[in-house]
């Protein structure tokens, strides 16, 4: 069953980060959901995928549809029917098919609108390496590495652990546990502890069944956003315009490859660029310590909205007229008078 | 994700029976249709969301 324009489609059935190109849903013939599948990071679209994890999900996934019907696993939905026209600002001024993208920014603008926006909207379905869980992207759902002094570490993760189950959701691939993660940054959940069900490998005999209990930090679910689309309608007045250097450009400032290099080109209203006092043609280099390449201007705001919210005091090294400056200035509160998708 | 990969690896989930109303790409575009051969065959739906621009 492919799908490729959402006019119809339940969002609250089939939830998933409408900034992908791809995403997968396992199901019966009702639309009870045994497992999701796909996700991406700022890297290659497809990188966190692979035939070997998704070969793994399917199996995993006829095992549990061939069980009696009392016995199945279906992962808990929202509940109530929501189909991208039941959006006012969508259905007011949107014609034609709809995308996935499309239907994400027209939320993020309706929640905006709604005074309901929240710095979490940008931030769904976390990557469980945010809480220092990296998984095998072969297996699909086994634990690679954790990452030392992390939140996962402390709860005990071990290398080797099979994830199985995430607070009440079964999990068969990453994106179950990314999906499971971003039921628990809901503003009901926050603060509460998440419980893991892992099977630890053990020298002989089968796996041991263990329960982990992870105690994340408040907005523990930042992760890099810079590459979703979905951004361009995020109610982030930045009221400037820029655009990342040229690896020759770099050169010829004598910026590394590997720090921030974007240069503004134009202050146009107010927002995050003039709180800021930036400038035409400032050279942004650092924020203010080097955060690697930044391939367009997009990931740069994302690296904003990762590090800061509203009122927070943000601090920048700029390149202005051939002299390093500092430049500090207050994070903009929330704020788009856009009504519709371009 | 290489199209074709799916593709092979979606027939062999769902292998709907080959009937004349089967898609001859294996990928069914409605969602009511997709689910009434799931019913009639009993295997699993394998829902795939696919931006094609």
């Amino acid at each position: 069953m492919r799908i490729t324009r959402l006019a119809g489609i339940n969002l609250n059935r089939f939830a998933f980060d409408m900034d992908v190109t791809w995403n997968a849903f396992f199901t019966d013939a009702e639309l009870n959901i045994y497992s999701r599948y796909g996700g991406r990071d700022g890297g290659e679209p497809d990188a966190r995928m692979s035939v070997a994890s998704l070969l793994r999900t399917m199996d995993e996934v006829l095992v549990e549809h061939g069980r009696a019907t009392s016995a199945k696993r279906f992962q808990p939905v929202r509940a109530g029917r929501q189909v991208p026209r039941d959006i006012p600002l969508l259905k007011a001024n949107h014609r034609g098919c709809i995308r996935c993208h499309i239907a994400r920014e027209y939320q993020l603008l309706q929640s905006f609108h709604d005074k309901t926006f929240t710095r979490r909207e940008l931030f769904r379905f976390p990557p469980p390496e945010a809480l220092g869980v990296r998984i095998d992207h072969k297996h699909g759902h086994q634990v690679k590495s954790v990452d030392p002094k992390s939140v996962a570490a402390s709860a005990g993760f071990l290398p080797g652990d099979v994830i199985t189950r995430v607070e009440n959701v079964p999990v068969h691939s990453e994106y179950d546990i990314r999906f499971a993660l971003d039921r628990t940054t809901e503003k009901s959940r926050a603060g509460r502890p998440i419980t893991w069900t892992v099977q630890r490998p053990v020298a002989t005999g089968d796996p041991r069944t263990v329960t982990l209990s992870l105690a994340p930090k408040n907005g523990w679910w930042v992760y890099d956003i810079g590459w979703k689309m979905s951004l361009r309608s995020a109610p982030f007045r930045t009221g400037m315009r820029g655009y990342s250097l040229a690896p020759s450009q770099r050169k010829d400032l004598g910026i590394s490859e590997k720090t921030l290099g974007v240069k503004i080109s134009s202050i146009y209203s107010d927002g995050f660029g003039r709180n800021m006092g930036l400038q035409k043609r400032d050279v942004v280099v650092g924020i203010p310590e080097p955060i690697g390449r930044v391939r367009i201007f997009d990931t740069f705001l994302g690296h904003l909205l990762q590090r800061h919210r509203p009122g927070d005091k943000v601090r920048l090294t700029v390149l202005r007229k051939g002299k390093k400056i500092t430049v500090t200035g207050r994070f903009p509160e929330w704020f788009t008078d856009e009504t519709s998708v371009p | 994700m290489h199209r074709h990969a799916l593709i092979l690896l979606t027939a062999t989930l769902l292998a709907p029976p080959l009937t004349a109303a089967a898609p001859s790409d294996g990928w069914y575009r409605s969602l009511a249709e997709a689910r009434k051969v799931s019913r009639d065959s009993g295997r699993p739906l394998f829902v795939v969301f696919r931006c094609e621009t």
